[in-house]
């Protein structure tokens, strides 16, 4: 039994993965249906020659016109093609290692972990605590649950390492792994193994599930954007077969494993670029959506910009491996739309930028036209663009979560920029426990764009009160009141977690 | 294994409140209102008192009244004079609403005179009822907070201020709009007689108030059907809900027909000519759009405000961003069905009339918007200063509306007949004369100067003889007919007589020769 008086991880679920009314891929393709004549309405109107304003900033607006446009598109497309499977039991019993991979994480997270996994029904189950932090704390808790304990002599490859280790110490024909806070469902194996009775099947995943989101803030955010992709994007990526391993929460097959040797342990994002060795190799990949473990997500500002740095930098440099993959084209535009995602901090800086050149210098992207003639071929465009994304979340996806994003758009950009010098990385494990102090440091770089906007809104209302100006300085508000929310969570005090009044969920301790 | 027994069986649903934001209680259950996240509501007496005061600091604002009559609230006037017989002949071949307000204002001028301020007794009191109203419909829908926060912008609406002032039907018309929703709601929660009866007639005051009421009662018919539906799925009992629809449905069918007789005349004999002159408008826009949207919230403005308030257009991106994951209130739906569905109608229907897209034709909406804030302070903002903080700010952008749209001649919808005929009055004497466009400008003089001589201005230009001075008082001379003809005949007049004055009020022109 977990040494926490309470576990938020016991709680029952808050989160329906499914909508139980309209599908989702109904949902998205009549949406779809209404925006493509949209899309088509818009571009054709802006990509008018007429339209140039400053000619360098109406091609940065078309830059980020047509990449919003094609991650819209991907998304719809994605979303389209929702696959909902249901929980497949094993027809025999067979055999499983359960990895827990540890580095240094607080004991009392770890071992509710344990507890749980050690708990899985369906199976004949075998856990191993892989502890890449030399902790003795943790061998005693593997001991105490009667469960296996490797640990390293050498630490190299961080996480994808230390389960690479792992693989040549045990036998189990197929592998799970649970990040170290994440606390296995019992019936996580009676849900995913019987997808193992297809030989070409290398791993089935399932969702990411943050059971802390209400404790703070940025874990609330964090898991609104969790829930977007864990939801419709994750359900789609199934019904294209493209469904990438997320790196917990996962059931392996040891086969397809040592096909391709193993995690690759020369990146941040060791699953993304394993899936795309096992997707090349003829390996196939389900997803089952119903939430089979409850872990932690990122508990203060620090943690989730290290997470989001480490996705980023993964990610990033995993987009020339995607480009250059030998996959069928529906695969690998998959992989690049999930990778390019890490692109879109360019956006919203191209986007920030433009009050602030209006103001200060007159220059404008787009000229010759009137707020009611932009108004008439965006504004449709924009509506159902973001009902289309409200829709497909089912109300999961919020304001915050697409603030947080957008507040730390410097993460995008200089993760791009780390990537393309070819400045190495290193592998960060995300903290379980939030900070207990203010973390203005952390939203620094959004903060100083605040700075920079108001100061030029004020220069530009002193300067002239004209409509265009007015027009101007709501943008600027806009992109301010979009940042603040965003970096809120790291500028408010932090919150005592409320340990009242929580129904638990069954899990085997 | 061993089975964790829960703590507080009900715990969940109030931490999935918590990380979707507000949820409100389910319409259709039983009456459960807010308070979201353990926040009590508003106590009872607390909420009367403050509703008393507001309602009372909304009388006395729209009592504040600093301008005349103009030439629709004159026509209500003559009509108001006639006989009840000649009223309903009058209404029938000369003018485009239904006869309700023509009737309360008949029966004011008959019991207290046709004085500027008892000619808008009707509204101001529709007007000021209307805000308890909206206090109900907010309280009704989510709780006692809401509902006093949309009845004080609502109290300090400049647009609902506006037409509590006039003799005109449009404060019936959001009166009965909101008592209309709010029985409504009251029927569904409870299906008794007495609650059917208030929706019914609340329904048939809306309906004989304006034609275009039937826009909400379209929707009202529509979430009837939501709620039928809604029942069927979750087995709820249906039965008096079904009748009382049924019941309701009739009651309004009997009423459509003498109504669709009575419209059928007045559409037939006033033919293309409306019942007041109107602007030469040009095609419908976003800029339209834009600009009755930013008057139906701050009221009436010179252009060069309400450009700038259009400007702001970039914080509705901020909106509709912020409305990210907040869905699923059926509450907030039907509001905002409610509130969105007749602007929407009346925007299609001005694609191929563009008159038909005017703020007081969707007067209905104002209010309804207006609770849409109310609940997006209450519901979202957490903390109680903050929560103050910007009703407070809200409120004070809306009486800073209010005060420019009173107070500044610039106001597009400020036509000062009363001082232009007073300085004609000034300089007239027993042989003067005064010619007007447009026509119905005989109303107006009919009301301020009933002694004077006067003929319309399509009758051509006075012969010497006829008089001296002349007085010309044009108006809407947007109007290119209006424009041309004024123009005409002041050249005209300029060329045989003297030109000795020449001023202009809000709207409205004056020229005086000899």
């Amino acid at each position: 039994m977990s040494s926490r008086p309470w576990d938020v991880r016991l709680r029952k679920l808050m989160w329906e993965p499914v909508p139980k009314t309209v599908s989702v891929r109904t949902r998205v393709r009549i949406m779809a249906l209404i925006g493509l004549p949209l899309a088509v309405w818009y571009f054709g109107w802006l990509l008018n020659p007429d339209r140039i304003g400053t000619p360098y900033l109406y091609g940065l607006l078309i830059a980020a016109e047509v990449f919003n446009m094609t991650q819209a598109l991907g998304f719809w497309w994605t979303c389209a093609n929702e696959r909902v499977r249901p929980p497949k039991p094993p027809s025999e019993r067979l055999a499983v290692d359960v990895f827990v991979p540890v580095y240094k994480e607080p004991v009392d997270i770890v071992d509710l972990t344990v507890a749980a996994a050690a708990g899985l029904r369906g199976a004949e189950v075998r856990v191993w605590v892989l502890d890449d932090g030399n902790d003795d704390a943790m061998r005693d808790l593997a001991a105490r649950y009667g469960v296996g304990y490797i640990r390293r002599d050498e630490h190299t490859g961080a996480k994808a390492g230390n389960i690479n280790h792992a693989l040549t110490l045990t036998n189990a024909p197929f592998i799970a792994v649970f990040d170290s806070d994440h606390v296995a469902d019992p019936s996580f194996l009676e849900a995913t193994l019987g997808y193992m009775e297809d030989p070409y099947v290398a791993f089935v995943q399932t969702p990411q599930y943050y059971a802390n989101a209400d404790q703070n803030r940025i874990a609330a955010a964090s898991w609104s954007q969790q829930a977007l992709f864990f939801g419709a994007i994750a359900r789609g990526k199934d019904g294209l077969d493209a469904v990438f391993c997320c790196g917990t929460n996962v059931l392996f097959r040891r086969e397809a494993f040592e096909s391709v040797g193993g995690f690759p342990t020369n990146s941040l994002t060791e699953d993304y670029e394993l899936s795309i060795w096992l997707h090349e190799a003829g390996w196939k990949s389900i997803y089952v959506p119903d939430v089979l473990s409850r872990g932690l997500g990122p508990e203060d500002m620090g943690a989730y910009v290290s997470q989001q740095q480490r996705w980023a930098r993964g990610c990033l440099s995993g987009l020339p491996r995607a480009l250059r993959s030998r996959l069928p084209l529906k695969l690998k535009a998959q992989y690049v739309l999930s990778a390019s995602y890490f692109l879109s901090g360019w956006t919203v800086l191209i986007y920030m930028s433009f009050p602030v050149i209006r103001l200060l210098t007159g220059g404008q992207p787009i000229a010759g036209i009137t707020a009611p003639e932009f108004l008439l071929h965006f504004a449709p465009y924009f509506a159902v663009a973001l009902t289309t994304a409200a829709l497909a979340g089912a109300g999961s996806y919020t304001f915050a979560a697409f603030a947080l994003a957008a507040a730390n758009f410097w993460i995008h950009c200089l993760s791009t920029i780390y990537t393309v010098l070819r400045k190495e990385g290193s592998f960060v494990v995300t903290p379980k426990k939030g900070a207990a102090a203010r973390q203005p440091s952390a939203v620094m770089p959004a903060l100083v764009v605040v700075g920079i906007l108001v100061s030029v809104s004020i220069y530009g209302l002193v300067k002239n009160q004209d409509a265009a100006t007015i027009n101007n300085v709501c943008f600027a508000a806009v992109h301010v009141s979009i940042l603040m929310t965003g970096c809120w969570p790291a500028l408010a005090k932090p919150r005592v977690p409320d340990s009242e009044g929580t129904e638990l969920a069954e899990v085997a301790v | 294994v061993q089975t964790l027994k829960p703590l507080d069986a009900n715990s969940w649903r109030t931490l999935w409140r918590r990380l979707r934001g507000a949820r409100e209680a389910d319409l259709f259950g039983p009456r459960g209102r807010l308070p979201t996240r353990g926040e009590p509501d508003t106590k009872a007496n607390v909420a009367l008192l403050a509703l008393a005061g507001i309602t009372a600091a909304g009388l006395a604002l729209r009592l504040a009244i600093p301008r005349g009559i103009w030439l629709d609230e004159a026509i209500s006037i003559h009509q108001a004079h006639l006989s009840i017989h000649d009223l309903f002949e009058n209404l029938q071949y000369g003018d485009r609403h239904p006869p309700l307000h023509h009737l309360a204002l008949w029966l004011t001028v008959k019991a207290i005179g046709d004085g500027e301020l008892a000619v808008r007794i009707p509204s101001i009191i529709a007007g000021t009822l209307a805000i308890p109203a909206l206090y109900l419909l907010g309280r009704e829908l989510y709780d006692r907070r809401t509902g006093l926060v949309a009845a004080a912008f609502g109290a300090a609406s400049p647009m609902l201020i506006w037409y509590s002032q006039e003799a005109r039907m449009y404060a019936f018309v959001e009166l009965f709009g909101l008592l209309a929703l709010w029985t409504q709601l009251r029927a569904i929660r409870n299906p008794s007689m007495g609650n059917w009866a208030a929706y019914i007639l609340a329904t048939a005051a809306l309906l004989w108030s304006h034609y275009f009421g039937l826009l909400l009662i379209g929707v009202q018919q529509l979430i009837w059907v939501g709620v039928l539906i809604h029942r069927r799925r979750t087995g709820e009992p249906m039965r008096a809900i079904t009748l009382g629809f049924l019941y309701s449905l009739a009651v309004l069918a009997m009423q459509l027909v003498p109504l669709l007789v009575f419209a059928h005349k007045q559409f037939d004999s006033t033919g293309a000519a409306l019942g007041s002159p109107s602007g030469t408008y040009d095609a419908l826009s976003f800029y339209a759009v834009i600009s009755n949207m930013a008057w139906a919230l701050w009221g009436y403005h010179p252009d060069t405000t309400t450009q700038l308030l259009a400007a702001g257009w970039p914080l509705f991106l901020l909106l509709s961003l912020l409305l990210l994951g907040r869905g699923g209130s059926r509450q907030t739906i039907i509001l905002a069905v409610a509130a969105i569905t007749p602007i929407v109608i009346l925007i299609v229907v001005a694609l191929y009339d563009r008159e038909l897209f005017e703020v007081r034709y969707f007067l209905v909406a104002v209010p309804l918007l207006f609770l849409l804030i109310a609940r997006l302070v209450t519901g979202w903002i957490r903390n109680p200063g903050a929560r103050w903080a910007v009703t407070g700010a809200i409120l004070f952008t809306l009486l800073l509306g209010l005060l420019d749209q009173q107070t500044n001649d610039g106001n597009p919808r400020l036509y000062d007949f009363r001082g232009a005929v007073k300085e004609i009055r000034a300089d007239a004497g027993p042989k003067s004369l005064v010619l007007f466009e447009p026509p119905d400008m005989r109303y107006v003089l009919d009301y301020y100067a009933p002694e004077l001589r006067r003929r319309p201005l399509r009758e051509g230009v006075p012969r010497r003889r006829e008089g001296s001075p002349v007085f010309v008082i044009a108006s809407f001379q947007d109007n290119k007919k209006f424009f041309d003809r004024t123009n005409r005949v002041v050249g005209k007049l300029d060329f045989r007589r003297r030109l000795i004055d020449k001023f202009e009020k809000p709207q409205t022109k004056v020229w005086e020769f000899r």
